[in-house]
């Protein structure tokens, strides 16, 4: 194998590496700058410069040529496989921040013993809810403007609705069980 | 580039074609195992046979690099598929509260006014509670819920990896 695909495979195999290490980097980095870090934000800004430095490193390399189909397929190829090592990477974070599975082992942890019915007056639909959308604010999601919700940028409502699609092709129900009486849920988990 | 390209997305579609149809004969209650070997022993299993079969020519370079590329876009590309399964089967409490505030838009939605009609408490938290006694991470005795040493060893190592990432050890739910 020429010296260029073996680099181009070194690339490629620690880039899930390179991505964490620049999450890691960009929260450290703002601790250090006194602001608190947005950890979300860190994790796609490090994903895009590693998917960006991939594709780059594939048009100087260029391993199997420089013809036009070659270099647009390595172009493909690289912003492919970076944006799913950005995914794993994104996901990875996700599960130790908003898992809800997560969350209420952490709390079960923290209180040593507890009861079912205690931790599901700790944790529950109010709770889950008011931390949700201090984070959709802070991700751009929403916006509050005088007291109301709006939408703002969509690409979690958009995953939202290609989820149910897919839910639909698999036969799994594509909306979650409705409750009869829905209580109502107030910002700040004031409500019920 | 472009066979590694055209395989590693090949190989994926094949196998997801196969996922949908055991899903629609039947969908698995663990498809934490299901999936992997769907995707990824279920490949490495055809080309075993392939090889052993001797079906394939001798590889040159170039098919080695544009099997290891496959091979690489294939395996980041199901394991964003299965991690993100759980999201399909799951449902987001925060897509829910956008797909509130899209009801109410343009006009928008009064913050202290936001009502989720979906999901029941047993579904959000009961279930869960349910589904971490089945991994084993907790163990409830006499109706009290504690950790057990699986469910330790979860809580350090997803510690460790939030202190070295640099934000709070607990995340916010």
């Amino acid at each position: 194998m020429s010296a260029a695909m073996c680099i181009l495979i070194i690339a490629l195999a620690v880039a899930p590496l390179s991505t964490w290490l620049g999450t890691a980097a960009i929260n450290w980095t703002a601790r250090a700058a006194g602001r608190s870090p947005l950890p979300q934000v860190a994790c796609f800004i490090a994903g895009f410069a590693n998917m960006a430095a991939l594709v780059v490193l594939v048009l100087v390399l260029r391993p199997t040529g420089s013809a036009p189909r070659e270099l647009l397929a390595g172009v493909l190829f690289t912003a492919a496989y970076g944006f799913c090592v950005n995914f794993l990477n994104w996901f990875v974070f996700t599960v130790t921040e908003t898992s809800m599975h997560a969350h209420l082992l952490v709390e079960i942890g923290h209180a040593r013993e507890i009861t079912r019915a205690e931790l599901e007056q700790r944790y529950n639909k109010t709770t889950i809810v008011a931390a949700r959308i201090p984070r959709l604010l802070e991700l751009g999601q929403l916006r509050l403007d005088g007291g109301r919700l709006y939408l703002a940028r969509s690409w979690v409502l958009r995953s939202a609705l290609a989820l149910r699609v897919l839910r639909r092709l698999l036969g799994i129900p594509p909306t979650p069980p409705q409750e009869t009486a829905a209580p109502s849920l107030r910002e700040g988990g004031a409500a019920r | 580039m472009e066979s590694a390209l055209f395989w590693g997305l090949a190989t994926f579609g094949a196998c997801w074609l196969v996922h949908w149809g055991v899903w629609w004969i039947r969908i698995p209650k663990g498809y934490l195992v299901w999936l992997p070997a769907i995707f990824w022993v279920l490949p490495l299993g055809g080309i075993s046979f392939l090889w052993a079969s001797g079906a394939t020519r001798p590889l040159t370079e170039t098919d080695w690099f544009a099997l290891i590329l496959a091979a690489l876009l294939h395996l980041t590309v199901s394991a964003c598929y299965i991690c993100g399964y759980a999201g399909i089967t799951e449902y987001s409490p925060s897509a829910e509260v956008l797909l509130a505030v899209r009801e109410h838009m343009p006009q928008g939605l009064p913050a202290n006014g936001l009502r989720i009609s979906s999901f029941t408490e047993h579904g959000l938290t009961s279930r869960r509670i349910e589904d971490l006694q089945a991994s084993g991470l907790v163990a409830i005795h006499d109706g009290r819920v504690s950790v057990t040493r699986r469910g330790r060893f979860a809580l350090d190592l997803s510690r460790v990896y939030r202190v070295l990432v640099g934000v709070d050890p607990t995340g916010r739910g």
